[in-house]
């Protein structure tokens, strides 16, 4: 699906912790299997909405990964 | 129901059957939900794929009221000319021949796989009973769904299962081929697998599965129970593929859980519609026409409107 009314975009980390933090700056995704974040916004959806969906993503994956690389040097 | 291990200590009369955040809405306002508390949510998940128009769209909340107003159920004893209204809509915008409406998308799964061992029954062919199905594949937790979806862990504790549901691994066409047979009723894909990872059948494939499919005479059953009614920028995911499905299951953003049922096989000598854009405009316009539930009269007002 490259639509971005349904996005379904696979992840290295858990898709359910992904989910969690997005639900955590307020934007609800679901996931799908293992490693799968699917965006299913409604069709009305406009396009400062989906910046802003895809804006918070951006924020929550770089803080995802600067966690997951602190936490690797700390090993 | 899930299979999942009930809860020891639990904190509502609602059975826990699905892994709920600890989170509720009270309102919706186009694509936000809002808390109790006034918190506002984007809602990027639209109650699984659901919710195409949002929340309290404006003409469908005055379509619901009107009919509400008037009638809400009559059964199938009587005929239902709201109903007949909607699908003589959704026959136009499919090129479907009639549609089966009904209460779930595992129930237009349910109801394609039993048009389909039916065409074969009366065709003559009472054998031909199997539907073959997809690795990663979910239709559903009914029984029969719960057989036809490829994940074990679903079917724990509910066996045994119902017969004739085979797998074949996803986007193959040689596995796909060498499994149909005289025995195979039909063949049911999701174009794009939801639950199973938001996976895409690639149009070459579609095409396949119906090319394989006339060969050895099944019938094809496309699972849009998620990918339909727009969500994947045509009407329905199949169309980009160019082939033509004998069933369509649909629910989620239509509003209606359907079974379309396209009973003429032959595919010459149709009229092509082209019902891609009717719907997508209508979701474009800001107060567009409202989607309502068109198994009872509650909503056939409102799947008109």
């Amino acid at each position: 699906m490259v639509s971005c009314a349904a996005c379904g975009l696979p992840t290295r980390v858990p898709a359910g912790d992904v989910v969690a933090a997005l639900r955590e700056v307020n934007i609800l995704t679901v996931p799908a299997g293992e490693n799968t974040v699917r965006f299913l916004p409604p069709l009305i959806i406009s396009e400062d909405e989906i910046r802003l969906a895809v804006a918070n993503f951006e924020t929550v994956l770089d803080k995802m990964a600067t966690q997951q690389v602190q936490e690797q040097d700390g090993q | 129901m899930t299979a999942s291990q009930p809860a020891k200590t639990p904190t509502s009369a609602v059975m826990k059957t699905y892994g709920r955040a600890d989170l509720s809405f009270v309102r919706g306002d186009g694509c936000w939900l809002i808390t109790d508390d006034g918190d506002r949510y984007l809602d990027c998940a639209s109650g699984i794929a659901v919710n195409t128009l949002g929340h309290s769209h404006p003409r469908l909340i005055e379509a619901l009221r009107d009919q509400a107003g008037k009638l809400w159920h009559t059964s199938n004893l009587y005929r239902i000319p709201g109903q007949e209204r909607v699908a003589e809509k959704l026959v136009s915008l499919t090129g479907l021949d009639q549609v089966y409406f009904c209460n779930s998308g595992a129930e237009a799964n349910e109801s394609a796989v039993k048009m389909a061992r039916r065409a074969a029954y009366e065709n003559g062919q009472p054998d031909r009973t199997t539907i073959l199905c997809a690795t990663g594949s979910f239709h559903g937790r009914t029984l029969g769904m719960l057989a036809a979806t490829d994940k074990a862990a679903n079917r724990t504790g509910f066996g045994p299962m119902p017969d004739g549901f085979e797998h074949v691994p996803f986007g193959n066409l040689n596995e796909l081929r060498a499994a149909l047979g005289a025995h195979v009723a039909a063949v049911m894909i999701e174009p794009v697998q939801g639950e199973g990872g938001a996976r895409d059948a690639q149009d070459d494939y579609l095409r396949g599965v119906r090319e394989a499919a006339d060969e050895f005479g099944a019938l094809v059953i496309a699972d849009e129970v998620q990918s339909g009614i727009g969500r994947t920028g045509t009407l329905f995911a199949y169309q980009t593929s160019g082939i033509k499905p004998d069933i369509i299951a649909m629910a989620k953003g239509s509003g209606w859980r359907v079974s379309g049922w396209r009973g003429d096989r032959k595919r010459g000598g149709r009229q092509r519609h082209d019902p891609g854009n009717a719907w997508l405009d209508l979701c474009r316009q800001p107060a567009g026409d409202g989607g309502g539930r068109g198994h009872s009269r509650r909503g056939d007002g409102a799947g008109v409107s």
